[in-house]
């Protein structure tokens, strides 16, 4: 600063501070005398001199009030220079006296370290979850489906998406799309290697709805609505753009092959664009033939954009009376059925990680509020022991303000340092939680590189972001007021009284305080160490859950085998040559195909009518309640598998009843079908399934169960059980389909054999035996059909890990929390405990020199731990009560009130505090009376 | 002097008429002047009038906001003390920051008048 005013100077415009107004006018009016004078001395009369200086000078008032506007900011700098160099005095002060006694400052720092670190943490995760979806003002967008009779949610169909776009009047614009993973070729000639994309066949309206702008050319809304328009048009992802074409800027124009069908590609959209994720291109959704427009034939996505001013309940309204419409006029398909509305955000990122994001922040404020609480705690017992020192010099006349401001001092400084602290820690965390986020796309936005400049310098170090950091420092700053309020509110009691006062009842009230804050501390904790319990729990649960299938070491590759290239027949002479061929493989136990590769994400349910009365009557179904039972057949919403006979070996799905489908099953007229054992339990709960007959949504034959297997949770582990039925390959010929191979267990063939098969037993978990595995499929596959395109290789036992991403990261990070609160609460009860033994020292010495035992000096220390400890349990475990509302939706088969849990967490705490005071309690016990007496 | 004074309110005379002053030249002046040591603004004024011969039209009401932001910019400070004739007054020195500024903005003044000179009186 230029103000590098001497100290003497500094001191005496302390002393003496004219006001600004006051020291312009002194200045002009000396101005302007000097002025007079010299007119006098030229021999004007005194009057006329001064009348003359004025005339000379201009206006008076407006110069005064110019140099007030500039002075006012020179003074305001001034007063901020100041008060930062009295800050940075005070902040050096505080750092002397903190480092006077380093065991509790130390412990401070670490608590607010791990406090700060901690909400820093739970704050990048719950940004990461909650960050707003890349589309314009995504409040106002909402995800539209049908519910069917049994309250069970279903795409639409399209021609119930048409009624809601002809007659919904609360949507501002309304877009369906489907997805379908395809085979992409080109540019240029079809010729190049194919590479298998996930295609949006999407309305024009989709992208306009959701406000993207192509980067490159045109979206497809204006050449698909021209009449005579071209539909044969793509638009790409900016993802795949960069990838397959090079991100080149020539692109639009050119042809792609999409299935074999030549495309033009009209537009690229903007990075970030991704609806829905991990989309590569969106070509135009044509109206499909007669069989996939059915009302029962439920495929599309819908989205749609809300009226300004209309609400979602008002909205569900709106499309429920359109629902009903469409049962009156279509009773034998949307009978029963309406429709849902739900806001696109928490649809978008789900129910369960919005709960985790709100749980972790929670978490990291219980933690923050215990770590303010512990730095608190330090902050009394050095307000306490400078009492006297304060009311001595105050009786004296001396300033309470500096001895507050010099405790906030000591208080900043600790938040800082554990503000510090925390970054760093939360940093070094990045490339942890980097991996354990690896695989979820709720948290995309943690892997996402940070602002460019900031990347760029931070690139392979630990990743701040300015929002974090802003956030830890109000975090940090909020401690050290809180903390530092309470003691210096202390110290500017008024003084007479306290100086009366013994140091004795000072103390007390201290030690009231102090206790209070250890009682908070260990409810604090005691809540995380319940919360932490459960979520250990039902992620172990979740871990060790049985989903009905063996995901170990299993191989999955997707292929496809399109419509342009393979008929019907075709499809199953290949499929059934592939299955053959790679069973034979060495070292292989079995493989198979399945319409849905295990844990893939992607749900298949349609409802399938039980029972089915015979055709005939179909359309009387509502006139004439006759017939079997209730005089109606019931729909059962149920995923579907279409496999071939090696993939109940290659899953391991297990047999409980019936036989699995076999080769065999080749007969169109009599398609038969194998169900889980939920399937069975909720369609003919107590009868024998064997021999039931059902049908599939779209019509067509009906079909025999011919068998039962274990449940199967495929799908979503963490869900309940879904019905799953699978169909034999030979009766339905599906065109997408993922291979699944399960090696041989057992040791590897020793090298001697000449055998290779590096992937037998435990070399299938190696990532040698699993590359070997995978190209020795693979060539396989070439082998057969060179053209056949085939994904990239997924490992089931990869996704079930993956699948297990979210609760593992979210019960982990609370125990890591459960863990610090642990650790700092049992240093408080220490920290106090030991403070209250030196206090007490005369008390003891007295009561010991009086002929107290020393069990009875012990027992007093202890008991008074055991009390606060009690307290602090009991407030906890009601917290945790509360708490534990927060992980509804959360836990896997454990009850958020569960006993033990509670029990185990005071336990713990109870009995690690306990031997905290244990350790003062010794030291109390051996106070010498006389030494003790003496030092008094 | 700064300004026409009274005695010559009434000349008419065309070359005695003084030249408006340029932009941000004050700031310089008053630096200059301050050069020679601590004066009070009523003796920069002076001080102006003397040296410049009154050549210069500098309104007197200009000379102390731009004082006041000098001081705020740092480059001169202001402590009160007492005048020559034994009245308190407000005295601005130079500080560094305003030392360097002068001679900052005095080579440029030599630059620039020497740029301009070349143009204007081209050695014949």
């Amino acid at each position: 600063m230029a103000h590098s005013a001497g100290p003497v100077r500094r001191f005496r415009s302390l002393l003496w501070k004219p006001g600004l107004d006051e020291e312009i006018a002194d200045e002009l009016a000396f101005h302007l005398e000097m002025r007079a004078r010299e007119y006098a001395a030229r021999g004007l009369a005194p009057a006329a001199a001064t009348a003359a200086a004025r005339r000379r000078f201009g206006d008076v008032g407006r110069v005064k009030a110019e140099c007030s506007a500039i002075g006012g900011g020179r003074d305001r700098a001034q007063r901020r220079a100041r008060w930062l160099a009295e800050l940075g005095r005070d902040l050096r002060l505080a750092g002397r006296r903190l480092g006077e006694r380093p065991g509790p400052t130390l412990l401070a720092v670490v608590a607010l370290t791990a406090g700060l670190a901690g909400a820093a943490t739970a704050w990048r995760i719950a940004r990461a979850v909650l960050r707003p979806l890349p589309f314009a003002e995504p409040a106002s967008l909402v995800r539209l489906r049908q519910v069917s009779p049994a309250g069970v949610d279903f795409a639409a169909s399209v021609p119930d998406f048409a009624d809601w776009r002809r007659f919904c009047r609360s949507f501002a614009g309304i877009a369906a799309f489907e997805t379908a993973e395809a085979n992409l070729t080109g540019p240029g000639t079809a010729a190049e290697p194919p590479e298998r994309v996930l295609a949006a066949r999407a309305t024009a309206s989709l992208l306009p709805l959701l406000g993207g702008q192509p980067l490159l050319g045109r979206g497809f809304a204006a050449t698909v609505a021209a009449p005579g328009g071209n539909r044969r048009v793509a638009v790409l992802s900016h993802a795949l753009w960069r990838r397959r074409f090079g991100a080149d800027p020539q692109i639009v124009g050119s042809t792609l092959w999409l299935d074999g069908v030549p495309l033009r590609i009209a537009g690229v959209m903007p990075a970030g664009f991704a609806a829905p994720p991990g989309v590569g291109l969106w070509v135009p959704l044509v109206r499909p033939a007669a069989a996939g427009s059915a009302r029962d034939h439920h495929r599309l996505e819908v989205l749609a954009r809300l009226r300004p001013g209309v609400s979602v309940s008002q909205a569900a309204a709106d499309l429920a009376a359109v629902a009903a419409t469409a049962a009156r006029f279509h009773p034998e398909t949307n009978q029963g059925w309406g429709a849902r509305v739900e806001a696109l955000p928490a649809a978008w990122i789900g129910p369960r990680w919005t709960r985790r994001a709100r749980l972790l922040l929670a978490a990291a404020a219980l933690l923050w509020l215990l770590a303010s609480a512990t730095a608190a705690n330090l902050l009394w017992a050095r307000a306490a022991a400078r009492q006297r020192e304060i009311d001595l010099r105050a009786a004296l006349g001396g300033g309470r303000g500096r001895i507050v401001r010099q405790l906030f001092a000591e208080g900043l400084l600790l938040a800082l340092l554990g503000a510090v602290g925390g970054l760093l820690l939360s940093g070094a965390a990045t490339a942890a939680l980097r991996q354990a986020a690896a695989g979820v796309p709720q948290l995309a936005g943690l892997a996402a590189p940070g602002p460019p400049g900031l990347s760029a310098l931070s690139a392979g170090r630990p990743q701040l972001d300015l929002g974090t950091a802003g956030l830890v420092l109000a975090l940090a700053l909020l401690s050290s007021v809180v903390c530092g309020l309470g003691p210096a509110l202390q110290a500017l009691r008024p003084g007479h009284e306290a100086v009366r006062q013994s140091a004795r009842l000072t103390t007390r009230r201290e030690g009231r305080v102090r206790d209070a804050l250890v009682v908070a501390e260990l409810a604090c904790a005691t809540t995380l160490l319940v919360a932490a319990g459960l979520l250990l729990e039902s992620y172990l649960r979740l871990d060790r859950a049985d989903p009905g299938f063996d995901a170990d070491h299993v191989l999955s590759l997707r292929l496809a085998l399109n419509g342009e290239r393979y008929s019907p027949a075709e499809r199953r002479a290949l499929l059934r040559r592939l299955e053959e061929r790679l069973g034979q493989l060495p070292g292989v136990a079995a493989a198979g195909f399945v319409s849905t590769a295990p844990l893939a994400a992607e749900r298949t349910e349609e409802p399938f009518t039980l029972d089915p009365r015979p055709a005939g009557e179909h359309e009387f179904r509502e006139a004439t309640s006759v017939a079997t039972g209730d005089g109606r057949s019931r729909d059962l919403a149920a995923e579907w598998r279409v496999v071939t006979p090696g993939c109940f070996r290659a899953l391991g799905l297990r047999r409980i009843a019936g036989r699995l489908l076999e080769p065999a099953d080749r007969d169109v007229q009599h398609p038969v079908a194998v169900v889980d054992s939920t399937f069975a339990g909720r369609a003919w709960p107590g009868a024998n399934p064997l021999g039931r007959r059902l049908r599939r949504p779209g019509g067509g034959r009906e079909l025999t169960v011919v068998g039962v297997v274990a449940p199967v949770r495929d799908v979503d582990l963490e869900a309940g059980p879904r019905p799953v039925l699978f169909l034999p390959y030979e009766q339905v010929p599906w065109r997408a389909m993922a291979l699944v191979v399960r090696p041989a267990a057992g040791p590897p063939p020793s090298t001697g054999t000449g055998t290779a098969a590096p992937w037998v037993g435990a070399g299938a978990a190696t990532a040698a035996g699993r590359a070997a595995l995978d190209g020795a499929v693979r060539g396989q596959i070439a082998a057969v059909d060179a053209g056949l395109p085939v994904s990239a290789a997924r490992w089931l036992e990869v996704a079930r890990r993956q699948e297990a991403a979210g609760p593992r990261l979210g019960s982990w990070l609370v125990a890591l929390f459960a863990a610090a609160a642990l650790g700092l609460a049992v240093s408080g009860v220490y920290a106090t405990a030991a403070a209250a033994v030196v206090q007490r020292t005369p008390e003891i010495a007295v009561r010991q020199a009086l002929g107290a035992a020393r069990g009875d000096v012990r027992r007093l220390v202890l008991g008074r731990g055991a009390v606060l400890t009690l307290l602090g349990l009991a407030l906890g475990s009601g917290g945790a009560l509360l708490f534990s509302r927060l992980l509804a939706g959360l836990l896997y088969e454990t009850p958020a009130t569960r006993v033990g849990t509670y029990a185990g967490a005071a336990l713990l705490l109870g009995g690690v505090a306990l031997l905290a005071s244990a350790f003062p309690a010794r030291r109390a016990a051996g106070i010498a009376p006389a030494l003790a007496l003496r030092r008094e | 002097m700064l300004a026409p004074n009274f005695e010559e309110a009434n000349a008419k005379d065309m070359s005695n008429q003084p030249l408006p002053l340029l932009q941000g030249t004050l700031d310089v002046l008053i630096l200059k002047t301050l050069s020679r040591g601590p004066r009070h603004g009523y003796a920069i004024a002076r001080w102006l009038e003397e040296a410049t011969e009154d050549a210069l039209q500098i309104e007197e009401g200009s000379l102390y906001p731009a004082l006041y932001r000098m001081e705020r910019r740092g480059w001169i400070e202001a402590e009160w003390g007492i005048s020559e004739l034994n009245r308190k007054a407000k005295f601005y020195r130079l500080t560094p920051a305003g030392r360097s500024q002068l001679d900052a903005e005095t080579a440029q003044w030599e630059s620039f008048t020497a740029a301009v000179s070349k143009v204007l009186l081209p050695a014949t």
